[in-house]
């Protein structure tokens, strides 16, 4: 399966934060989306998630039979670098709704427990109300959400920037476990992260996509390549 | 010190110009001609800048004339009818103590703001020469501002009020002065416990004393009591005196940073109130509840159940008072016949009052405000949440729940104002027994449709929890005009039977329009907004 954006465009008022971006993304691959500040990586995520209204160009996805149709809301699943949950529900209720409205459309759907087990939410956190959920726990049950209803593309927004050492390693692991059937683009600022957990690297600089090659090169001089990219001069 | 003073203006007067920018940016229509970043446009710029300056200059006298019109001017007319006061002598009383409680209400020193907060701590300037510098120039506009009305009053010499020369020294000086005295006081009081006015522990005193003061003011002359000129001119005196000692003092005064700091600082901004009240919401949530529901009526009972209190309470409330104010009604058209026989006659002619009623009593806007800070809020920004299968389903299940909300006080009033019809000799009408109630019960149901579908359509609020839709905030607002300037006017053209009818077509057709219109645009419209 590929995940092809072609001649993505969006402006703000006056300001041209996605100029024609195009790349197609392949199923088996994490890639990392690195940009400066401002660049416009939430903008892309926020256009392929709906969110924002792109100006113009296409989101499309192929399948493996070669036939292309536009990317709907079950393929894709959106992870917030902040993340957000229904305060007034516990973790149980939360899942429980969402494999309610979903049923029919989940792959051989489990007891809300198995995945919390899966996602190694201890037992007595799970009749707890959200609000009172930390951060990292808040962030899990997000993922959470997202592996159940399993959809090909996944994009993830700054994932394991706010989590602890351990809670990062069993996401990461998580990740790596999904990576065979499904499209994985996390945007991050954290070089080490991307190297890590990334089979390849993509920039968005000056409105538009493309890849960084990593060719031989050991993880110093690769690294050396994608910031010499992402200094390049605006192309005005 | 000027220097300080120099920088902290060019602070002051740039965070102004940003915010009369920022605002006419946001003027609905106008505020498209503007540029996306009007910031940085010269042009603009220097506009913004003119007005900041003129704003800045009209503060000396501005707020200072409509404190004496608010303030003076109706309660020495008062004074002067009522007790046949001299209005000068009134006005010297007034002043003192007034003056007095605004030393302590009123004094800009060392209080933290955003400017300061920006100036001592972000930008690092040196706490003390920033406090003094700008609480010299708040001084020096509160005098000159002053100084200024009465040298205008004294030379224009308006009927009745003799504007003695005396005032226009003497009255500024004892504003300088009573503010310095208190300022040095509490500065007295910093350094001795550590803690200053805003502390809880001192927060009563600070309220009480001016609260007396005022009470003085406003009293004293109802008991035929007034404050002689002389005492006023030897108040000022010796406050000019120990204002010496006051200015001594603060120059002295070394730990005004620790002073700054003591302040809670909080930027009060529109985000940080809903940010506010959407803890508040949350700080109200009970765990215990659970639904044997499924789906979004799962989904939406459990909302309902856990902010039941918050929901349900002021609909009670209403109700309980609907109640009341009904039987206190009836009670007393029991006692008195002739009220008795008005009541039966002229009930009925109140219709045109009851969407203004039902308008103050609905809780849809209310509720749908809660809706969106603990709950779409967070799960709008869920694609799935946003599919028209769980759009409209719920959609359904909320519409089901406000009227279930608002029905409570409407039934009150659908029973009770037929009953107190009934019990007060009937009318002559036997159609006004019906009439009355489905007005009240279809208003009702409309005000719950109106605002949900609203919300639905035009969802106002952002991501940083602000109101952010000028056509929401647009209806809303005709809503309130319609509901009571509309409502009183077709009333008058229609006799009550019609004007009922008419409210329930209405509320029909509106009701069935909305409805339809929620189901082909909600799956769209109903986004979070960026």
């Amino acid at each position: 399966m590929q995940l092809i954006l072609s001649d993505l465009k969006k402006s703000f008022d006056k300001q041209e934060v996605l100029r024609g971006a195009s790349f197609t993304f392949e199923t088996g691959h994490i890639y990392g989306l690195l940009g400066r500040n401002g660049a416009g990586k939430t903008t892309l995520f926020n256009c392929l998630n709906e969110d924002l209204k792109p100006d113009g160009g296409s989101v499309m996805l192929r399948g493996g039979n070669g036939t292309e149709r536009p990317l709907a809301a079950e393929d894709l699943g959106y992870v917030l670098s902040t993340p957000i949950v229904p305060d007034f529900l516990t973790a149980r209720e939360f899942l429980k709704f969402f494999l309610e409205i979903n049923r029919g459309k989940i792959h051989k759907p489990q007891d809300p427990d198995d995945y919390l087990d899966y996602m190694q939410i201890d037992p007595a956190d799970r009749g707890k109300l959200l609000k009172d959920f930390s951060h990292g726990m808040k962030n899990k049950m997000q993922m959470l959400i997202q592996f159940v209803a399993d959809p090909p593309v996944l994009l993830l927004d700054e994932p394991l920037t706010s989590l602890d050492v351990v809670v990062a390693e069993e996401m990461k692991q998580l990740l790596r476990r999904r990576r065979a059937d499904h499209i994985t683009i996390l945007s991050t600022h954290i070089m080490e992260l991307a190297l890590d957990l990334c089979d390849e690297i993509v920039i968005l600089h000056n409105g538009v996509l493309a890849p960084v090659n990593r060719e031989q090169l050991d993880d110093a001089a690769y690294k050396d390549r994608i910031i010499a990219a992402l200094k390049e001069e605006q192309n005005v | 010190m000027f220097e300080a003073f120099w920088i902290s203006t060019r602070l002051r007067i740039s965070y102004r110009v940003n915010g009369i920018l920022y605002w006419l940016k946001r003027i609905p229509l106008l505020g498209k001609l503007f540029p996306a970043a009007p910031y940085q446009i010269a042009g603009l710029k220097s506009f913004a800048l003119v007005l900041a300056v003129i704003w800045e200059l009209l503060t000396f006298f501005l707020g200072k004339l409509l404190y004496l019109c608010l303030f003076y001017l109706p309660a020495m007319s008062f004074f002067q009818e009522k007790h046949g006061v001299n209005l000068a002598a009134a006005f010297q009383h007034l002043f003192l103590f007034l003056t007095l409680a605004g030393a302590f209400a009123w004094n800009r020193f060392a209080t933290s703001d955003a400017n300061s907060h920006y100036a001592v701590f972000l930008l690092g300037m040196d706490a003390k020469r920033y406090a003094l510098s700008n609480y010299l120039y708040f001084l020096f506009k509160t005098a000159l501002g002053f100084a200024g009305i009465f040298v205008v009053a004294f030379l224009l010499q308006p009927d009745e009020l003799r504007v003695s020369a005396v005032w226009i020294l003497t009255l500024p000086l004892l504003v300088v002065a009573s503010k310095l005295v208190e300022s040095a006081g509490e500065l007295a009081l910093f350094r001795k416990t550590g803690r200053n006015l805003s502390d809880p522990s001192l927060q009563k005193i600070a309220l009480v004393i001016p609260l007396l003061l005022i009470a003085l003011a406003y009293g004293l002359p109802v008991l035929g009591w007034m404050i002689p000129s002389i005492v006023l001119y030897l108040l000022t005196g010796l406050l000019a005196l120990l204002a010496i000692f006051a200015v001594l003092y603060l120059f002295r005064f070394r730990e005004y940073r620790q002073l700054y700091q003591s302040y809670p600082y909080q930027l009060v901004t529109v985000a940080y109130v809903q940010k506010t009240t959407q803890e508040h919401y949350q700080k109200k949530l009970v765990l215990e509840a659970s639904s044997d529901k499924t789906g979004c009526a799962y989904f939406n009972d459990l909302f309902f159940q856990r902010h039941k209190r918050l929901l349900l309470r002021p609909a009670r409330i209403f109700a309980g008072i609907a109640a009341a104010a009904l039987l206190a009604l009836l009670a007393a058209t029991q006692i008195y016949p002739d009220l008795a026989e008005k009541t039966s006659t002229n009930l009925i002619k109140t219709l045109p009052y009851l969407p203004m009623l039902m308008y103050y009593i609905n809780r849809g806007q209310s509720t749908t405000q809660m809706l969106f800070f603990n709950c779409d809020y967070s799960m709008l920004s869920y694609r799935f949440y946003r599919q028209p299968s769980v759009i409209l389903p719920l959609f359904w299940a909320r519409l089901r729940m406000l009227v279930r909300i608002n029905l409570r006080p409407a039934i009150v009033l659908a029973v009770g104002l037929p009953l107190l019809m009934l019990l007060c000799g009937g009318t002559e009408q036997p159609v006004d027994y019906l009439i009355l109630p489905v007005t009240v019960l279809a208003l009702s149901v409309f005000f719950s449709t109106h605002y949900l579908v609203l919300y639905y359509l035009l969802q106002p609020y952002t991501a940083g929890l602000q109101t952010k839709n000028p056509a929401y905030t647009a209806i809303t607002s005709a809503t309130y005009l319609v509901s009571w300037q509309g409502a009183r006017m077709m009333g008058e053209l229609m006799t009550p039977l019609l004007f009922g009818l008419a409210c329930i077509s209405f509320s029909l057709l509106y009701v069935a329009v909305a409805l339809l219109l929620a189901r082909r645009l909600a799956p769209k419209t109903f986004r979070l907004r960026q």
